[in-house]
């Protein structure tokens, strides 16, 4: 049995000379909620559309349910459901019309429409035409044409986008319902980390085309590296001493953060005998958010911290 | 697959804008013909059918095909309907959900090709329904000629596989829907003057075969049949080999 129900090998993507995506290696379990991270223009989607062979790869292979989808790509999809980026329907039909195209194309049975239509509470709704709906309602119509026939992946490329709080709150409790109730493994992307980290149990960090790490969740908090938070004056004079003893520093603010550097009370001392006045010394732990917006910083990095 | 796929883009045109165009064509060019008849057959028109030793219904198909110009503005009316069946995809995104479920590109691609030319058959079944019933309000002499009012809708609609081949390729080519509509009309124009200045030329361009619709016998019969299958043939297979390599951005 394959260990990974979604596996990419060097999976890359140029457009003329501009790489969107380059040598991603993505390793999505069965059974998790992998949340796929990114800022905007990262290369999520365009991951997400090779993943569905929406897009040819420039180079590497995908693999989903341990089949190529160059080669399988009608086999696998019986089995995929999706929402790329936004949510697609037919205007001028309802959203029972909507779903009975989709139903037909996938030879279910109708009694998979209505409990679709049920599942993201759209039953009431089903003979208005979707033009009519709020983004919300649109984004549960196109879930619902997702999980039509009970697929066994389910490829979400940013489901909240545009959505006020409460809509969020209402697609993540309905996506975390259909993992516990239909035991579909979900691929989620999204620009937002804290929607992911409420959600997901696997992370991959796309930035700039590279995955710059994938792992759990717990794995990623483990990925954060303790520093020193320090406001000193004159700031100058420290950032030459902090320099000439070889820490690596951060600036944000008003403060400096220490990388490599374990001991406050050393520094301490090493700034006053420098005629430094400290204001303010503390250990700092990265949180999550500050990671993420790390990894996205970092620029044409080659680590990829895998666990 | 071919068939659901086919019954699923009617529903998709369902109550839509593509109803409208394919009744509102053949209303138009009966209200103009009978305009035209009322006006002229019975000062001109039948003496000509007459002389000509043709029946009025053949003067009148005549009138709609040469003289109100339906043989040259059929392509371009495909042209309209291969946008509007693709433009449903574009206006909402739809091109890259319908290409995540299982089905192939290929068949995809044949049953929009289907749903353009079974749009377009309505539109000239209507149009020769207005003919039938313009010569009825005028009233014709002559009994109602079936044989030749099926071939000409039979013949039209050869006659258009190729450019509707043409026009199935650009319309899922571009995304904005004017594109294709303006590449019919200035190859409508262009056709026409080809016909006209080079016709021999003229033969190889699918656009032209609409023109000799009208002319059920002889060379044009053969030039409308062969030509139409041919172009479609060869084009539909180019189109698909470029579609299925496309990417869906």
């Amino acid at each position: 049995m394959e260990k990974y129900l979604v596996e990419t090998n060097n999976l890359t993507k140029s457009f003329g000379k501009f790489t969107a995506v380059k040598d991603i290696n993505l390793k999505i379990k069965k059974g998790v909620i992998y949340g796929f991270l990114g800022p905007n223009g990262a290369g999520k989607s365009t991951t997400i559309r090779m993943l569905l062979g929406l897009v040819n790869p420039t180079k590497g292979k995908v693999k989903v349910f341990g089949k190529s989808i160059n080669k399988n790509r009608i086999d696998i999809l019986k089995n995929v459901g999706s929402i790329v980026e936004s949510p697609s329907y037919y205007g001028n039909l309802t959203a029972y019309e909507n779903l009975y195209i989709t139903k037909e194309i996938l030879n279910v049975k109708k009694e998979d429409l209505k409990k679709a239509l049920e599942i993201v509470g759209l039953s009431e709704e089903k003979n208005k035409k979707v033009k009519k709906f709020s983004l919300g309602m649109k984004q549960r119509l196109a879930i619902a044409q997702a999980i039509l026939g009970n697929p066994e992946l389910l490829i979400l490329d940013e489901p909240t986008n545009g959505l006020d709080p409460s809509g969020i709150r209402e697609i993540r409790f309905l996506i975390k319902n259909l993992t516990k109730k239909l035991g579909m493994t979900v691929l989620i992307s999204s620009h937002i980390l804290s929607e992911i980290e409420l959600i997901a149990s696997e992370v991959g960090i796309i930035n700039k085309g590279k995955l710059v790490f994938q792992g759990t969740i717990d794995e990623l908090h483990k990925n954060s590296v303790e520093q020193i938070k320090v406001n000193v004056k004159p700031k100058e004079q420290a950032l030459k001493y902090f320099n000439s003893k070889g820490y690596k520093v951060d600036i944000r603010n008003e403060y400096i953060y220490l990388k490599n550097c374990l001991d406050p009370s050393s520094i301490t001392r090493e700034l006053v005998m420098n005629d430094l006045d400290v204001y303010h010394i503390s250990r700092y732990k990265s949180n999550l958010e500050e990671m993420f917006l790390s990894f996205t910083k970092k620029e044409g990095t080659n680590d990829i911290n895998t666990f | 697959m071919i068939l659901t796929l086919f019954k699923t883009e009617l529903i998709k045109q369902k109550k839509g804008f593509i109803w409208l165009i394919v009744t509102i064509i053949p209303l138009g060019t009966m209200v103009a013909m009978f305009l035209d008849m009322y006006l002229r057959y019975h000062t001109y028109l039948y003496g000509l059918a007459q002389n000509n030793k043709v029946t009025s219904w053949v003067i009148l198909l005549k009138e709609n095909h040469n003289i109100l110009g339906w043989g040259m503005f059929l392509p371009f009316f495909v042209s309209i309907i291969a946008t509007i069946i693709y433009y449903t995809e574009f206006e909402n995104n739809s091109w890259k959900k319908h290409l995540s479920l299982p089905v192939s590109k290929v068949e995809i691609y044949i049953s929009k090709f289907f749903v353009i030319l079974f749009f377009s058959l309505i539109m000239i079944i209507l149009n020769s329904l207005g003919l039938l019933i313009v010569g009825k309000i005028i009233g014709f002499p002559e009994a109602f000629d079936y044989k030749l009012y099926a071939n000409y809708i039979l013949f039209q609609f050869i006659a258009i596989l190729g450019v509707s081949a043409i026009h199935n390729f650009l319309s899922s080519y571009y995304e904005s829907a004017i594109t294709p509509v303006i590449i019919g009309f200035i190859s409508m124009i262009f056709s026409k003057i080809v016909l006209l200045a080079r016709p021999g030329i003229a033969k190889f361009i699918p656009y032209t075969y609409t023109h000799y619709a009208n002319n059920l016998n002889g060379e044009s019969k053969a030039l409308v049949v062969y030509g139409g299958i041919i172009s479609m043939a060869i084009l539909l297979f180019l189109g698909i080999l470029s579609f299925k390599k496309r990417d869906i951005l």
